[in-house]
């Protein structure tokens, strides 16, 4: 596993207390040593599996909705607590920060983000602040929902089906999790679990075209283009360049410059000769 | 004989060059063919018969698919008929590039060579004719042999490319048009230009298969950002275009033949030209992800490519009427190449016709991957192409040898084989409709359907018998055979008949360049 | 252009209207086919197998007469087949044109409309994970149990959610008209209606290796208090056992 990936994995140990920006409190000393691979989302088992659209959330208001009322559209879903010292808004403030950069796709229009807290202690009013902390730019805030669950017994069952790994440290009194936010497609499957601190605005992007998957607008044919040249890298948690694309492409070329080359020196041949 | 052993080594006459291409793909075709032959064998039971291992079925069926399309049909077709016939027909002494064409044959001998070696090299490659990865990387097979195939032949296939391309647009004798030249010299131009264009994807393709199996990279390794798919794609962008450019050269040869024994105009030219050859030329890029149907991707391109895949019934459809239309108010005499042309005109209907089904999306993903698939490409490669082939070989044989291959042997093999491949083929289609997956060593999972195997063994025993006895007549009546009376037996009004000997010389022409009216075409029987 | 060429073309264009017409109506109709896809494909076949076959018999007969029909009586005849002015030629190559694309036309609208049958997964199925390996299926239910053969309720749509370990594998189920490739790295989705109780077989069509032939297993429908029966006691077992014995990872 590389470093990169390693680093959105530990999210939770508070490790980057330093620099992550949404750090306002003393950070507590984490003192218990977890292997950060046991957080990993084994993708073979967990990409592609539908989440169940009638889970029920609670929004910012108090309103009730579904998790269907929100697809239909790409939708990146963020499991995150909201009582923590900070450290834990990192997923939400990267992604947001990531989102401002992401400028072919905008929230709302494109894809919705669900921010659900999987601490059955947050109530509206930990969300209330946890929302005022995060301060989302006004037009990402109409397509980004931060949202505590109806039914508090639906978590464990919710977080499972994703492959969502999570638990309480009495001891360091905080939550162990990993930093991951999963892009889901239209119909609520995952087409792709990204980690933060490692995904760029570009993966971002191309993982949300890769979610439209099937419906294929004019509008957006240039994006599907640009998501051509490029495949996820598992081990590196991220799109890197499609190599033999270029390759055939370029290879495409050779055959018929190749020709003209010959026509070329055929016909000088045999103007020399005409001219002897 | 060491002389002539140099002459033929070091020909550059492009006679001698295609009469090389025949005698490697003929090699190629009988052991290909005989792996054919092992597979029906072991296919004639339920369980392990004939082979100690189903490793030695999948060598075999390796074998057997690769050396049938890159050592038999495409070097037969493009190499043999292309070289021998081409310079001839257009009024031409000789190819553009001489010396690259006899490079370019001795490169295909190395890529048959090398396909050859795989029975006595240990770890021999498994990988199918189509060599997909993961499979071609993680097996112990040796997937550099059927790397290295590819890459001479392919090589091999450019260079012919760029030199008839170079030769068709340049060498035509003065007086020639472009409207006036024989169909098979357009189908095969249009058959070049595809070579030329895809052939390099393919290359680049099991070059970066190569690099993943033996230098460590991950071009096509989905754990490390490779794309596990984008092979199968580039392998099709090539692999199906490559089916016209079998498909092409042997309508060619049906045309010439049905024209000449038929004494007959061919029917709308121009449409067959530049609607035919030309629509399947334009479109023939853009259907390959019929190959991909169940393989995941995204429904737009499936659907898509149903459309684009359908439509080449539009060219093949205009090559057919004129084909048909050929016939009409001619006036045929039947000779061993004209029965092959004639069983092609049934050949085609049931392997074009079968195609149909799989265009369509939705039931490929019943069919595909099935013995219905395997009786339809073997009716449109196998026995339409493998037969055109035959009628070209007895029709120009005396152009070849100075004698007739023409003879009682050469009439009961015809019917042997016509007979043959159908009882092989037709259970296919049936038991291949109703599961029968391909590739299958064994079909434990459906003992109903070993007498229907039983009969294509039996088919498949007789079409081999009759394949061998009539390879052997060819090479009897090379040197024995009734001599050609004159230069032009089938009395035919194309330039290799009328202003050629038989054989034909070096230097091809014995009298002065041929000179073409305006009103001149190969097919002006009734003026 | 000249004159003939725009009525040729208009012919052209004019042809190619009723094959348009006649698709237009079944590329919008929702529910063309019943909400069994398998049943769907049967009845598309057999329409199919009607077009081929008129083609087909339409064209052998024509060759057959033709070839009877016009041997030469003697050896210096020639034949006499049409010479056709422009418009003539043009009208030969644009009919036959249209009338194929009319057809294609057809059959892609017929084909799309049953395709998408295939690929809208109803709300209710039953989701299985499917892992394929070298060579081996293993069908996993959620709450631990995985099992070497699936077992599906009769009368539940059934989805299969699916990837591989090591190679490009297909699962194919003939008796169900469905298959896909299963590969590593991607995940590929099919879904069926079981219709009745029995048994089908399930076996692999993308060659995997050695054992590819052997890569074959059993669909087992059975009526739903069965199967959820089923399922319970094999989820008590797996609880008893928290890793299942045949997980290899």
């Amino acid at each position: 596993m590389m470093p990169m990936r390693l680093a959105g994995l530990v999210l939770a140990f508070g490790l980057f207390a330093g620099t992550a920006q949404a750090v306002t409190n003393a950070t507590r000393p984490v003192e218990s040593v977890i292997d950060p691979t046991i957080f990993r989302i084994d993708e073979k088992a967990f990409l592609g599996v539908k989440l169940d659209g009638a889970t029920r959330f609670q929004d910012t208001e108090g309103r009730e909705f579904r998790l269907a009322d929100k697809l239909g559209k790409p939708l990146i879903l963020v499991l995150a607590y909201y009582q923590c010292d900070g450290t834990c808004s990192v997923v939400n403030d990267d992604l947001k920060s990531r989102l401002v950069k992401a400028s072919r796709i905008k929230a709302g229009r494109d894809f919705e983000v669900l921010t659900a807290s999987f601490d059955k202690n947050d109530t509206p009013a930990t969300l209330a602040a946890f929302a005022k902390e995060l301060a989302l730019p006004t037009e990402m805030a109409k397509g980004w929902t931060l949202a505590t669950f109806a039914d508090p017994q639906a978590i464990k069952p919710f977080a499972d089906t994703l492959g969502f790994k999570f638990f309480w440290s009495a001891r360091d009194r905080i939550f162990f999790h990993p930093g991951v936010y999963a892009v889901l497609t239209a119909e609520g499957r995952v087409a792709r679990f990204l980690y933060a601190l490692t995904a760029d605005a570009k993966d971002i992007e191309l993982a949300v075209t890769e979610a439209e998957g099937n419906k294929i607008s004019v509008a957006r044919a240039f994006d599907y283009a640009i998501g051509l040249c490029y495949s996820y890298n598992f081990q590196d948690g991220r799109y890197t360049i499609n190599l033999p694309v270029i390759i055939a492409g370029a290879s495409l070329l050779l055959g018929i410059m190749s020709f003209a080359v010959s026509a070329f020196i055929y016909r000088r041949r045999h103007l020399r000769e005409g001219t002897t | 004989m060491g002389a002539l052993l140099k002459e033929w080594v070091f020909t550059t006459d492009h006679k001698r060059v295609g009469i090389l291409y025949l005698i490697g793909s003929i090699a190629a075709f009988l052991v290909a063919g005989l792996m054919a032959m092992l597979m029906r064998l072991e296919q004639s039971t339920v369980g392990l018969n004939i082979a100690t291992s189903p490793d030695d079925y999948n060598v075999w069926l390796y074998f057997h698919g690769a050396a049938m399309i890159l050592g038999f049909l495409i070097p037969g077709l493009t190499g043999f008929f292309a070289n021998f016939l081409i310079p001839l027909q257009i009024g031409a002494r000789d190819v553009a590039f001489p010396r690259l064409n006899s490079f370019s044959v001795w490169l295909f001998w190395a890529g048959i060579v090398v396909a050859l070696l795989t029975f006595v090299i240990p770890d021999k490659p498994d990988v199918m004719w189509t060599g997909y990865p993961p499979y071609s990387v993680k097996t112990l097979g040796n997937t550099a042999f059927y790397v290295f195939t590819v890459h001479l032949i392919g090589f091999s296939s450019i260079l012919a490319s760029i030199n008839f391309i170079v030769t068709i647009i340049y060498m035509r004798a003065p007086g020639m048009g472009w409207n006036q030249m024989n169909m098979f010299v357009w189908c095969t131009f249009g058959a070049f230009i595809i070579q030329l264009v895809f052939v390099p994807v393919l290359a680049a393709a099991v070059t970066m298969l190569l690099f993943d199996k033996y230098l460590g990279t991950n071009f096509f390794n989905p754990a490390q950002g490779g794309d596990v798919l984008l092979y199968q794609n580039l392998f099709w962008f090539y692999s199906h275009p490559a089916v016209y450019v079998i498909f092409l050269p042997a309508v060619g040869i049906l045309f010439d033949v049905i024209a000449a024994m038929g004494k007959n105009r061919v029917f709308n030219y121009k449409a067959a030209v530049y609607g035919g050859v030309f629509g399947i030329v334009l479109i023939t890029g853009e259907v390959w992800v019929h190959h991909l149907y169940v393989a995941g991707m995204p429904d737009w391109l499936r659907i898509g490519q149903m459309v684009t895949t359908l439509l080449i019934s539009v060219p093949v459809g205009l090559l057919v009427i004129s084909l048909w239309g050929s016939l009409y108010r001619a006036a045929i005499t039947f000779n061993t190449a004209m029965m092959y042309a004639a069983a092609c005109l049934f050949l085609l209907l049931v392997g074009g016709l079968t195609g149909i089904p799989l265009a369509m999306t939705v039931l490929t993903v019943n069919l595909s991957e099935t013995a219905f698939v395997h009786a339809h490409f073997h009716f449109v490669m196998a026995l339409f192409a493998a037969f055109a082939m035959f009628a070209g070989v007895y029709f120009w044989f005396p152009k070849m040898t100075g004698r007739l291959a023409d003879g009682p042997l050469a009439t009961i093999t015809f019917w042997m084989n016509l007979i043959g491949v159908n009882i092989t083929f037709w259970p296919l289609f049936i038991i291949g409709f109703r599961g029968m997956p391909r590739r299958y060593y064994d079909y434990a999972m459906f003992p109903e359907f070993q007498p229907y195997h039983q009969v294509a063994t039996v088919g498949a025993l007789i079409t081999g018998t009759a394949m061998a006895l009539m390879v052997i007549n060819w090479i009897w009546a090379a040197a024995k055979g009734k001599k050609a009376e004159n230069g032009n037996p089938w009395r035919a009004k194309s330039l290799e008949w009328t202003h050629a000997d038989c054989p034909a010389g070096p230097g091809n022409f014995p009298g002065p360049d041929p000179k073409l009216d305006a009103d001149w075409t190969p097919y002006n029987y009734a003026k | 252009m000249t004159k003939t060429l725009k009525n040729a073309l208009l012919g052209f264009v004019l042809a190619g209207l009723p094959g348009l017409a006649w698709a237009a109506p079944a590329a919008t109709k929702k529910n063309d086919y019943a909400i069994d896809p398998a049943v769907g494909w049967d009845h598309l076949w057999n329409e199919l197998l009607i077009d081929i076959m008129v083609i087909g018999v339409v064209f052998g007969i024509a060759a057959i007469y033709m070839l009877i029909k016009y041997r030469a009586t003697s050896p210096d005849q020639v034949g006499s087949g049409p010479k056709f002015s422009n418009a003539q030629a043009w009208a030969w190559a644009l009919i036959p044109a249209a009338i194929f694309m009319a057809d294609d036309f057809f059959l892609s609208a017929k084909g799309w409309t049953l395709w998408n049958v295939y690929r809208r997964v109803p709300d209710n199925a039953l989701e299985v994970k499917l892992m394929a390996r070298q060579w081996q299926w293993e069908f996993d239910y959620g709450q631990g149990v995985v099992t070497n053969e699936l077992t599906v309720p009769v009368g539940r749509p059934v989805v299969l959610r699916m990837t591989a370990e090591d190679v490009i594998h297909s699962f194919f189920m003939p008796g169900y008209r469905v298959k896909e490739d299963v590969m590593p790295g991607r995940v590929t989705y099919i879904w069926f209606l079981p219709n009745k109780p029995g048994k089908v077989v399930a076996l692999c069509t993308e060659f995997c290796g050695t054992a590819h032939a052997d890569m074959f297993t059993d669909v087992i429908a059975v009526p739903e208090a069965e199967f959820n029966a089923w399922l319970a006691s094999k989820a008590k077992k797996a609880d008893a056992s928290p890793v299942p014995a045949n997980r290899n990872s």
